[in-house]
């Protein structure tokens, strides 16, 4: 390059790269050579370089009102409280939260299973048989449950998952856990629906649609983004509002 | 409480988020993590609103960050400062924004998204202000293409390598909307 003063339309070619400092020591000195002889190109460069500098320094700015309630709104989400979470938290490997680790994920779809299922099945010999279900099923939990089914006809539930493998969390995977309790759930309450009336049947479709297409949702975007917490959170909300769903189904009284 | 892995997350640094509450805040601590976003909301928020040019969607893009980093938090080991990795986040959900939305958004009202014409401030209204004005404001009337590049380049200070990645553009593409974008702001601070 040569030692001569640019001329003008030189000096626009080279501006950019004399103001980030990307010209040889050669060309800069000829950038500034023409400037100081040139107002319109002294004044360019004098305007530009203040405009870097002022941007350099620009304060920071403020919304226009608070917005950590809604942060928190959107931040917030149900957590299942287990036992002893705290002292698996003080040893756990990961920076992850202790409730999205797969073992407490797993054990507190384990303790969901236990008491959904049997709540649900108790609460539905409750509903229709007049047998004293405690007694009964503190007395004799197996005969009371097969006396369940032939009474109203239930399907004989799935394999339980019981307090063993609840301390043994990783032995059944938490979509496993719900994707089984959800069948049998389904199957009970795919009876009941029979015993409903049609307009009661409809507005249940149309929910446990709804729930589907949210489970569905929350499916593909962690199939996007797996490690993120929140949609873990929305896809077990999801998942524990079907339950929640077809247990009630199955608790409904008969059309009369 | 806080555990030794907990603490390992993040790095020491002074002026930094204080490590406990980053810490505590990637443990699941949402008052934590409420005293992280009042340190770094101003930052955050700067940077929506220049890069975006709209104060009302720089607020929704900043709530977005927030909820981003809640999620992405126990993620955060500590390679970078904690700042740094919170900008990069706020960039990247600008930018993800700006694809999203990119169909709908101004194409029909102003004609210049990405490929911005040769008009200044494209179609939108010129400064007309009888008093000079100032950076902030005719930063905010760059077209958008030219606003991304100035703003990540001259107030973020990012290079036009790590430019023209996040914007998925040639490292000469970037170094050619900066110019624009410098004589464009002169244009404007001038009138």
């Amino acid at each position: 390059m040569t030692n001569r003063p640019f001329s003008c339309e030189q000096f626009d070619a080279a501006l950019s790269d004399y103001l980030e400092n990307a010209l040889d020591p050669a060309e800069r000195t000829a950038l500034e050579s023409h400037a100081s002889t040139c107002d319109r190109c002294r004044a360019l460069l004098a305007e530009l370089s203040a405009i870097t500098t002022s941007a350099a320094a620009l304060s920071d700015l403020e919304p226009s009102h608070d917005l950590w309630p809604a942060i928190a709104q959107r931040i917030t989400a149900p957590v299942v409280a287990l036992p002893g979470a705290a002292a698996r938290r003080e040893s756990r490997p990961s920076a992850r939260p202790w409730y999205l680790a797969p073992a407490s994920l797993a054990a507190a779809a384990a303790v969901l299973i236990a008491v959904t299922a049997s709540v649900t099945t108790l609460a539905i010999r409750s509903a229709h048989t007049s047998a004293p279900v405690g007694v009964v099923a503190a007395n004799n939990p197996a005969s009371a449950t097969r006396r369940i089914d032939s009474q109203i006809d239930i399907p004989a539930p799935a394999p339980r998952v019981t307090n063993t493998s609840a301390t043994r969390p990783n032995a059944v995977p938490v979509q496993e856990v719900y994707a089984r309790e959800i069948a049998e759930l389904d199957s009970i309450a795919r009876d009941r629906r029979s015993h409903l009336d049609t307009s009661t049947v409809a507005v249940i479709e149309k929910n446990l649609h709804i729930i589907d297409q949210a489970i569905a949702q929350s499916r593909a975007a962690l199939s996007r983004d797996p490690n993120s917490g929140f949609l873990h959170h929305q896809l077990n909300d999801a998942l524990n509002q079907k339950i929640s769903l077809l247990r009630t189904v199955a608790l409904l009284p008969a059309r009369t | 409480m806080l555990t030794a892995t907990m603490e390992d997350v993040v790095t020491t640094n002074p002026s930094e988020q204080p490590n406990s509450d980053v810490a505590l805040a990637a443990a699941g601590d949402r008052q934590a993590f409420e005293r992280v976003y009042r340190a770094n909301l101003q930052r955050v928020f700067s940077i929506c609103v220049r890069m975006c040019g709209d104060r009302g969607r720089a607020e929704e893009l900043t709530q977005d960050v927030f909820v981003r980093a809640w999620e992405k938090l126990p993620l955060f080991r500590g390679e970078s400062a904690f700042s740094t990795w919170l900008h990069r986040l706020a960039v990247n959900v600008v930018l993800n924004d700006r694809k999203v939305q990119g169909r709908e958004r101004s194409r029909a009202a102003t004609g210049d998204d990405d490929e911005d014409g040769e008009e200044l401030y494209g179609a939108s209204a010129p400064p007309s202000h009888a008093d000079r004005m100032d950076l902030e404001a005719a930063i905010e009337l760059l077209p958008p293409g030219a606003r991304r590049v100035f703003v990540l380049h001259d107030v973020e200070g990012y290079r036009h390598e790590e430019i023209a990645e996040m914007l998925g553009v040639t490292s000469g593409g970037s170094k050619a909307q900066l110019h624009r974008a410098r004589l464009l702001l002169r244009e404007a601070l001038n009138r």
